[in-house]
């Protein structure tokens, strides 16, 4: 009996595929919202005529907005389009900002739908519901202070956060020792990803993230190859800004992958570039003051074995990238 | 020596200690497994619904649990697909999101190619139960490809054919023509019935008496299931209890149309199937339970390489 029952839900499913090409059932359903003004707004709600259950698709708005106006639903297609105007008095000044907007019946109906909204200021956002986020709360835009303390700490936390990074900062320091040399090699290396985070994050351009990945590993693997050949005076070691400049336009692409992932704030893009870039800047100095307090609390306790331990700090950068090397090149090919 | 005085360079120390690192690593920090569910409240729901909606009455716990079983399934197989890029390469996942750009009104002056990586790009693949449905029967297909069933051997067909004696059993046949008395003749049924034996009337030459009857006269070899859609279950029952023979008249038999007197020219009684009768019957259902079971087995294997949440 269970068989059957469970023959007739497939069934049933199955019959909906078949269908799903002529009717197009399962289709997604459209909530656009356009703000007329502080506290009204205009609402298209698209969706298929035909269910697939008895639960209806109904869009959904804070309790507090009314339904000042309403159209008689129109087929268009296979679609059935209702035209609304609500107004939503006791929002206050920040209207929808804060609050929840969405679809109800998805999960019934195994759809998803989407949500266009158009604030008065110009501001839009899109987000595809379904079952499991069947709400979309409309976001803040944060302020112009709100987006340089945020930036800032989030460009921190992600070099601080990519032992990668950290370590080929921690080859430049190798590389050129203190002083002035070392100020214009960091900085060229900032210059560098500053570019490439900025052409990447406004869209100029775009990258094989895998492969990029793998050139990051091998710029410190190329680096501590360096740094065993110290000594000899060739152009990369009188000039060391142009190897830090060139391999910051890598590590640059691999810091606007973490961006990407956290979004930009539509009003204040170059801003928030502009200090996700100096948080970045920021994380490097405090890890390289953190080096050289560490160098200066070890240096004499370790004075003894100066020499045999030169090695460690080369071998250590030259193994791990020599592995992330491997680990990524093999995700390249993959 | 010279060689491995060449190879004693501190690059070369490099990639064989990455290699070795490399190597810990795996042992020693596996990659975590991709994690599948568990499925949240609001999916849980609408399987309930779904499942009452088709059977009436809402799953038992049992029930319950094995479709969540069976929907983490359908989750760890689109998974997949998403990781094998399958919804780039598939011209139906192309075609439907093409339709729901067009069913949104997005992408107006785009052309299609366009239209479609918009599509893609607003992540529209992802929330589409069609699309899911089509990328997990893409992925079944290909790990049957991987997997292939094996066709059934002679010997597991000729051990199908015993179990399935009884099932497989060729129903009796009969060959019938009748006169048919609508409920407005039935005052007429023993007289026309009197006046067929006493003239001695062939079952052709009877029809003549016979009132209008649609689907016909004669019918040849019939099982009782086919003379059960000509004349419905009524006419069968009456028609087998009344016992007929070979050349004989039977009757009058009762359906839901009216009565029937019937010549029964032929039966042919049931017997066992032969084999070669049976055989594409077999072959189907063995291949088809043998595609369940590679199928079955796949994801089983599959599930080795995730982490499912219930």
């Amino acid at each position: 009996m269970r068989r059957l029952l469970v023959s007739i839900v497939l069934l049933s499913v199955g019959l909906g595929l078949t269908n799903a090409a002529s009717a197009h059932r399962f289709a997604p359903s459209l909530l656009k919202i356009n703000q007329i003004d502080a506290s009204q707004y205009h609402l298209v709600w698209k969706t298929p005529v035909q269910a697939t259950s008895n639960v209806p698709l109904l869009p959904t708005w804070p309790e507090s907005c009314a339904v000042t106006q309403s159209s008689p639903p129109h087929v268009e297609g296979t679609g059935k389009v209702t035209s609304l105007q609500i107004t939503c008095a006791d929002l206050g000044e920040d209207g929808l900002v804060g609050d929840a907007i969405g679809v109800s019946g998805l999960g019934a109906n195994q759809a998803s739908a989407m949500v266009m909204l158009r604030m008065a200021d110009g501001r839009q956002y899109q987000e595809v519901l379904n079952a499991e986020q069947a709400e979309f709360i409309v976001p803040a835009e944060p302020s112009a202070g709100e987006v340089v303390t945020d930036y800032s700490v989030l460009g921190i936390e992600h070099i601080w956060g990519g032992i990668d990074h950290l370590l080929f900062v921690f080859g430049l320091l190798l590389l050129v020792g203190g002083g002035a040399r070392l100020l214009w090699t960091i900085t060229a290396f900032t210059v560098g990803h500053s570019i490439t985070l900025s052409l990447v994050t406004l869209g100029f351009f775009d990258y094989p993230v895998a492969l990029v990945e793998f050139t990051i590993a091998l710029s410190i693997f190329v680096l501590a190859v360096e740094l065993t050949r110290k000594g000899s005076n060739d152009l990369l070691w009188r000039h060391p800004w142009w190897l830090a400049g060139g391999f910051g336009l890598l590590h640059g692409m691999g810091f606007a992958g973490a961006l990407a992932e956290t979004g930009l704030p539509q009003d204040n893009v170059p801003l928030a570039l502009l200090f996700f870039n100096v948080g970045i800047e920021l994380g490097q100095i405090a890890f390289i003051l953190v080096v050289l307090l560490l160098w200066w609390l070890l240096r004499r306790p370790l004075a003894p074995w100066q020499e045999r331990l030169r090695w460690v700090p080369v071998y250590v950068l030259g193994s791990l990238s020599a592995m992330w090397c491997i680990e990524r090149g093999l995700e390249a090919l993959a | 020596m010279r060689l491995l005085a060449r190879l004693n360079r501190p690059w070369v120390h490099f990639l064989l200690l990455g290699t070795l690192l490399f190597w810990l690593q795996g042992r020693l920090f596996p990659a975590p497994l991709p994690t599948i569910g568990p499925l949240p409240e609001a999916r849980i729901a609408a399987l309930k619904e779904q499942w009452f909606t088709a059977v009436g009455r809402p799953p038992s716990d049992e029930q319950m649990a094995k479709l969540i079983d069976a929907e983490l399934d359908r989750d760890m197989l689109y998974q997949r697909a998403l990781e094998l890029e399958l919804h780039l390469y598939d011209p139906v996942v192309y075609q439907r999101l093409l339709r729901n750009m067009f069913f949104l009104g997005l992408g107006e002056g785009m052309t299609e190619q366009e239209r479609y990586e918009q599509a893609l790009e607003m992540r529209l693949h992802l929330g589409d139960e069609v699309v899911k449905r089509r990328m997990i029967q893409v992925v079944e297909q290909l790990l049957l490809a991987a997997n292939p069933p094996a066709a059934p051997s002679e010997a597991e067909l000729a051990v199908e054919f015993n179990e399935r004696q009884e099932e497989l059993r060729r129903p009796p046949r009969y060959t019938v023509e009748h006169v048919y008395f609508n409920r407005d003749r039935e005052a007429d049924v023993g007289s026309v019935i009197d006046q067929i034996n006493s003239t001695g009337l062939t079952p052709t030459e009877a029809r003549e008496l016979s009132s209008p009857f649609l689907p016909g006269y004669r019918f040849v070899r019939q099982t009782p299931d086919q003379l059960t859609r000509h004349f419905g279950s009524a006419f069968v029952l009456n028609l087998l209890e009344a016992q007929p023979e070979a050349n004989a008249w039977v009757g009058p038999v009762r359906s839901t149309y009216g009565q029937h007197y019937v010549y029964v020219s032929e039966i042919v009684p049931a017997r066992a199937a032969t084999l070669d009768e049976v055989r594409p019957l077999l072959e189907r259902d063995l291949k088809s339970r043998a595609r369940a079971t590679a199928l079955e087995d796949s994801i089983a294997r599959m599930r080795q390489d995730y982490e499912v949440l219930r």
